[in-house]
């Protein structure tokens, strides 16, 4: 709680305003662009979709029949979605849908807005306005198809499972799969949503502010021994434990955090995450404990409730105070460009005295 | 025929109002204009992609299931036989169960055909068991239910131990058309067309077997070949709806009785009217499913089993 509340927006509230206004902005503008520009973009995206390439040397050689001066010029562009499927943007999108909240962040990461977004989602400001059409676990078809989007953005992880990517892949629309399990995914989803929307630029900016952030974070807790695990319970009380291959798991990795968890077998129904016995937690009795609390206020928090369980008051973390209440939404339901913020939250509860 | 018109009427009322009601309203004349032309595409999408494949889906789930309720109940000669308290349905699920875990992007196809061969090992099973020597409806029952419970346990399992299955595992247990489509559809085709033609083909010896087997066997039936074939649709028919739907539970239960009730026991009448009455109450249920909650929905299988518990408990308290 010390450190959630500002933290979390305010760096990257300012690149969500550099992003809209650079995609207001950025789209007639594209008219005013020199052709050079358009001649590289129109390469960079010949080239095809999974490669980063900077193009930098490609301008000279592309064909001139693509140089209309239109912004329609960087159109169409095949990419390849984080499902592994082969996707071809015809055009810029415009009207988006976006159903989960990490997909919603990519967009307005890379300069996007949505007009129809799932349930769940509170991040950015602005995204709230967009049409509600279901949650991220039941999208609602219908509603979808009635905002007449050009491109639908679905979650590579959420909606993997073949009872929702199968109905999503039908929909008689452009759709992709863009999510984020682990600190590259994310990269990963930005990458690919700066193709999508052709805002590389924008988007290579979040990811240069991503690897400050990690970095930065980094240099904060060198030095320091840490070991830490993340925490999430359920509502009938089992708790689990993230490990390298779940986001959080990965964030703490990352930062080059050791995380005694990450050895424990897979168990439970949570990809990425262990059950973790108490005994066993007992056992680790780790420098820092983030605890990770899914259901909303009133419901307990984790973090408060950990000093009260009895075989927990002699935890290192518990007696120095080092539980952190970590924040839901950054480090398990909205993985994706707030990953700044999770790495600052991080950072900032470990380097504290 | 009065009945039978009065439900045929019905189905023709549900079915309108299926694809007319919605997450998105639409006219008459949207309606209409979606299913005869592609001239106003939105219409066209969420009429012929969306509300009519998933419309035709559940009345052949539910028409599949009031059948294989019918021939379950006519071969036991039991009045509780049905998919879900034998055990077939939990049989066929997890067989999908198991393979969408092994193979977690498994085509439609690939699930109906696993839901088929463990809806018909499921129905093998419960024949091996229960029917050695004479016909023992509380033989039948235990085994049934035990069999029910072995592979309900198994299914919770797989899901509570696997990554695949998250959230849309409710779905699937509780059974429901969510995102169901022509996909599943042309997939339970294969299953569905044989299944039928062998429930009406094999009606009229059922009404033999229900003479007893020594009167059956005295009129030249093969009591225990007829019995498997019974069970090998019964189990086919199950399987193809538990791919398209999970667990729907007490739909084969319900409508076989309410059948007899309107129609008689004849089971050549029977299995067709069960499979009117199916079709009717899974399109009524899943058309309640999609609207109490809209845009949400809940699963098609609570409402199907909240019209199907109480007319268990009604079977069992006033009737024989």
């Amino acid at each position: 709680m010390l450190y959630s509340g500002n933290l979390r927006q305010e760096p990257y509230k300012k690149e969500d305003l550099i992003g809209m206004i650079g995609f207001k902005q950025r789209f007639p503008r594209l008219l005013a662009v020199s052709a050079s520009v358009l001649l590289v973009m129109a390469f960079a995206a010949s080239c095809g979709g999974d490669d980063d390439d900077d193009a930098t040397a490609g301008g000279t050689t592309a064909a001139p029949g693509t140089s209309q001066a239109s912004p329609a010029a960087a159109y169409p562009v095949k990419v390849t979605d984080m499902l592994g499927r082969s996707v071809e943007i015809k055009a810029k999108p415009l009207v988006i849908v976006a159903i989960s909240p990490t997909a919603v962040e990519l967009v307005y990461a890379a300069g996007g807005t949505i007009v129809g977004r799932s349930g769940s989602v509170n991040f950015p400001e602005a995204a709230k306005q967009a049409k509600e059409v279901g949650t991220a676990y039941q999208p609602n078809f219908e509603q979808i198809l009635a905002l007449k989007p050009d491109l639908v953005v679905a979650d590579s992880v959420i909606h993997a499972q073949p009872s929702l990517r199968k109905p999503l892949e039908d929909l008689p629309v452009t759709v992709i799969f863009a999510g984020a399990d682990s600190y590259q995914k994310v990269l990963d989803g930005l990458t690919l949503m700066g193709k999508v929307l052709d805002s590389k630029s924008t988007t290579d900016k979040v990811i240069a502010e991503i690897q400050k952030a990690k970095e930065d974070a980094k240099k904060a807790i060198a030095g320091k021994p840490v070991t830490a695990v993340a925490i999430i319970a359920d509502r009938d009380q089992t708790l689990y434990a993230a490990k390298n291959a779940s986001y959080s798991g990965d964030i703490l990795a990352q930062l080059g955090i050791t995380n005694p968890a990450a050895t424990l077998p897979d168990a439970g129904p949570f990809p990425g995450y262990a059950t973790l016995a108490p005994e066993k937690l007992i056992q680790f009795n780790p420098d820092f404990i983030f605890a990770i609390t899914p259901a909303p206020p009133p419901a307990p928090r984790l973090a408060a409730l950990m000093p009260q369980i009895p075989p927990f008051k002699g935890l290192k973390a518990v007696t120095t105070n080092k539980v952190v209440d970590a924040d839901v939404e950054l480090y398990l339901q909205a993985p994706g460009p707030r990953i700044i913020n999770a790495f600052k939250a991080v950072a900032a509860a470990v380097s504290a005295p | 025929m009065l009945v039978i018109a009065a439900g045929l009427l019905a189905l023709v009322g549900v079915s309108l109002l299926t694809l007319k009601l919605g997450a998105v309203e639409l006219s008459w004349a949207d309606v209409f204009q979606g299913l005869s032309s592609d001239s106003d595409p939105l219409a066209r999408n969420i009429v012929w992609q969306i509300r009519f494949p998933r419309l035709i889906d559940g009345m052949l789930i539910g028409a599949a299931l009031a059948v294989a309720g019918a021939l379950l109940q006519g071969v036991t000669r039991n009045p509780l036989a049905d998919p879900t308290i034998l055990g077939v349905t939990a049989a066929a699920g997890l067989a999908s169960a198991t393979a969408i875990v092994i193979n977690p992007q498994i085509p439609q196809w690939g699930i109906a055909a696993s839901c088929a061969v463990g809806g018909v090992s499921g129905a093998g099973v419960l024949y091996f068991i229960a029917y050695r020597g004479s016909v023992s409806p509380v033989r039948l029952a235990l085994a049934g239910v035990a069999l029910s419970a072995f592979f309900g346990a198994a299914i919770v399992g797989l899901l509570s131990s696997s990554r695949t299955f998250l959230q849309t595992s409710l779905g699937f247990l509780a059974g429901g058309l969510y995102g169901s489509e022509w996909r599943d559809f042309r997939a339970m085709l294969p299953y569905l067309v044989p299944g039928f033609a062998g429930a009406v083909l094999l009606s009229g010896r059922l009404n033999i077997l229900s003479l007893g087997d020594d009167v059956a066997a005295g009129l030249g039936v093969m009591t225990d070949r007829t019995r498997l074939a019974i069970l090998v649709v019964v189990g086919v028919l199950t399987a193809a709806a538990v791919a398209t739907a999970g667990l729907v539970s007490f739909v084969g239960l319900v409508c076989p009785h309410l059948a007899r009730y309107t129609v008689g026991s004849d089971n050549r009448v029977l299995i067709p009217v069960s499979a009117l009455y199916g079709a009717l109450l899974v399109s009524c249920a899943d058309l309640t499913a999609k609207l109490l909650i809209s845009p949400s929905e809940l699963p098609m299988g609570i409402i199907t089993a909240g019209v199907g518990a109480p007319f268990l408990l009604y079977l069992v308290r006033f009737r024989e």
